[in-house]
């Protein structure tokens, strides 16, 4: 990159030569290169700090804008934040001038406020967006122009268009192949970004071995269902809903809202709860965080200590099965020249019983958990429950909240500045 | 118990102030943590031979964010100084610990954290660190628990590679 604006510069300094030597060949109409006297490097427009021709001219003091053609989008957004508006403003460019003048800085500001009106995951946005460029002028005609990084600054520019693509994630489509080969040809940086992306983004797009349904459920419930199935890492586990979420407004007798409660049990985890000792107290722990893309789900587990080795007793009674042993006594141990599991000590944790995720982190509804779960596990009503609960999200109000009301804040001022966003 | 634990909290500033405004930073908001390189006397580097073996394994309790392992070979030319390999590790969350086999022909190269066009296999014979690195752009706290790093020799495993190795930029 730094090598372009080397040579971009370079190519200056050559023309400014040129022209004092009077070279009529670079002037002429037949030269494709268009070229100007001024510095060829950052700002080509002049007007960055003066009031845009194109503005109000009934006196309204528009701010001057910093940011070149701000002001178009900051109108925009006082009719709403959306593709819609967005798509309004980049017609609005395409329909001014049909040369297309200033359509660098147009294009990088636009890129700017995409994630302000929401569009930055749109693909029909990003292929408007190349559509601003003009067709057909950044075609190299020559393997000199090619060398050279035809237009460096553009292909800057595209190549900057197809990065943002590429940190959301999103697949370019035919129509961006056809208009990048319009606008940059074939053998351009951006065409070369392009076809990277094309090799490398369809690689990658399986290799999630848990992956998430795109969009994520919004229902808390069934956000909860996902989430319990994909820890609980067993297949024949069942979720069982215990309770689902009534909002205060429904029922004015109830006086306060009664959370969801979802809860997960597998099999096996049934088969150790049952043979765990009631003298023995249990533990609900939580809660413990778990990400989902972008969302924070928050699950409580229900465990027992890790028992001393003294205390660890398995005891199998071999009558319990008379058509097949239940212990085997073999000697069929691999060599020593042949093993080939790790010679490391496991994390030794204490048996987990149960998993849930409920809408309040409080001990009374986690309570109600432990009630349904003596449905299916009768040695919970003889075994002693311990709470053990750590200031959870309701309780970190001041810490996660206060950045969740900054984000708040901001959203507000966002707002203030740009007007509202459309869902 | 001896396992490492690598926690944090992730910030990420807000809408407008993505990024700090210093003029040369585009992206922000990822973290990580790398193995200390091996010396030997009088400061000499010291590489892993890891020849005998053709996957990685690791134990693990993530949170559910996806991270990303980089093996660090510190090549002898400095043209390839910033050259490191790199895969994925996706965790499942939870409370149970899971165990990750990543075969070291899925990783693949990057310079400056730009993937390359010419890609090779990673060379075995002179590993100098390993590490893991968090970029998702999920804003909160993380958690990684790390029981051990492994080395398998996955005799099913036969891929070599798993990119091409031909020249890419042909004709569009």
């Amino acid at each position: 990159m730094n090598s372009m604006w080397l040579l971009a510069a370079a190519r200056g300094t050559l023309w400014r030569a040129a022209l004092g030597r009077d070279y009529t060949w670079l002037q002429s109409p037949g030269c494709v290169q268009a070229f100007w006297t001024g510095p060829l490097r950052g700002c080509s427009s002049g007007s960055k700090l003066t009031l845009r021709p194109g503005d109000d001219g009934d006196g309204e003091q528009i701010p001057r804008e910093l940011v070149p053609f701000e002001n178009m989008f900051r109108q925009a957004a006082q009719q709403g934040r959306s593709k819609a508006t967005w798509c309004q403003v980049v017609e609005a460019f395409q329909n001014r001038d049909v040369r297309r003048r200033e359509h660098v800085e147009f294009i990088y500001t636009a890129l700017r406020h995409m994630v302000i009106f929401g569009v930055e995951r749109d693909l029909d946005a990003y292929n408007c967006l190349l559509d601003v460029f003009p067709q057909g002028v950044f075609v190299p005609q020559n393997y000199i122009q090619r060398m050279f990084h035809h237009y460096p600054r553009q292909q800057l520019c595209g190549i900057q268009v197809l990065e943002q693509m590429e940190t959301y994630g999103i697949m370019p489509d035919q129509k961006t192949r056809f208009l990048l080969l319009k606008i940059f040809g074939e053998q351009s940086h951006p065409a070369y970004k392009y076809q990277r992306i094309m090799y490398w983004f369809p690689k990658f797009k399986h290799i999630n071995p848990y992956p998430l349904p795109d969009p994520l459920p919004r229902d808390p419930v069934d956000l909860a269902r996902h989430s319990l199935t994909r820890i609980a890492a067993d297949a024949s586990a069942r979720v069982t809903i215990y309770q689902m979420p009534l909002p205060e407004q429904e029922d004015p007798g109830i006086d306060h809202a009664q959370p969801y409660i979802v809860g997960i049990q597998s099999p096996d985890q049934q088969e150790l709860l049952a043979r765990h000792n009631p003298a023995q107290p249990v533990l609900v722990e939580g809660p413990f965080r778990l990400w989902l893309k972008t969302t924070c789900v928050y699950y409580y587990i229900l465990h027992a200590e890790l028992l001393p080795k003294e205390q660890q007793e398995e005891v199998i009674d071999l009558e319990q099965s008379f058509y097949y042993p239940l212990q085997l006594d073999l000697d069929l141990d691999r060599g020593i020249w042949d093993k080939e599991t790790f010679d490391v000590e496991k994390v030794e944790e204490g048996p987990l019983f149960a998993m849930c995720m409920v809408g309040a982190g409080d001990q009374a509804t986690l309570a109600k958990w432990i009630v349904g779960l003596q449905e299916t596990n009768p040695i919970l009503s003889q075994t002693s429950v311990i709470f053990h609960l750590r200031p959870g999200p309701q309780e970190l109000q001041l810490a996660p909240s206060a950045a969740k009301s900054r984000e708040e804040e901001e959203e507000e001022e966002a707002q203030a500045r740009w007007g509202t966003r459309e869902a | 118990m001896p396992c490492s634990l690598f926690k944090g909290w992730r910030k990420q500033a807000t809408l407008t102030t993505f990024v700090p405004r210093d003029g040369e930073t585009k992206y922000s908001g990822y973290c990580g943590f790398k193995a200390k390189p091996r010396l030997g006397v009088f400061n000499r580097k010291k590489y892993y031979d890891w020849t005998n073996f053709n996957s990685l394994h690791l134990r693990v309790r993530g949170d559910g964010r996806p991270w990303m392992i980089n093996i660090f070979t510190d090549p002898y030319f400095s043209h390839q100084k910033d050259d490191m390999y790199h895969y994925f590790m996706f965790t499942r969350g939870g409370p149970y610990w899971e165990e990750i086999t990543i075969p070291f022909s899925k990783f693949f190269l990057c310079s400056q954290g730009r993937v390359q066009d010419r890609q090779f296999p990673l060379w075995l014979d002179k590993i100098n660190t390993i590490g893991f690195t968090l970029g998702d752009q999920a804003h909160g706290p993380f958690q990684l628990e790390i029981d051990f790093i492994g080395l398998l020799m996955d005799r099913a495993h036969t891929e070599e590679f798993a990119y091409e190795q031909y020249e890419r930029n042909t004709k569009f």
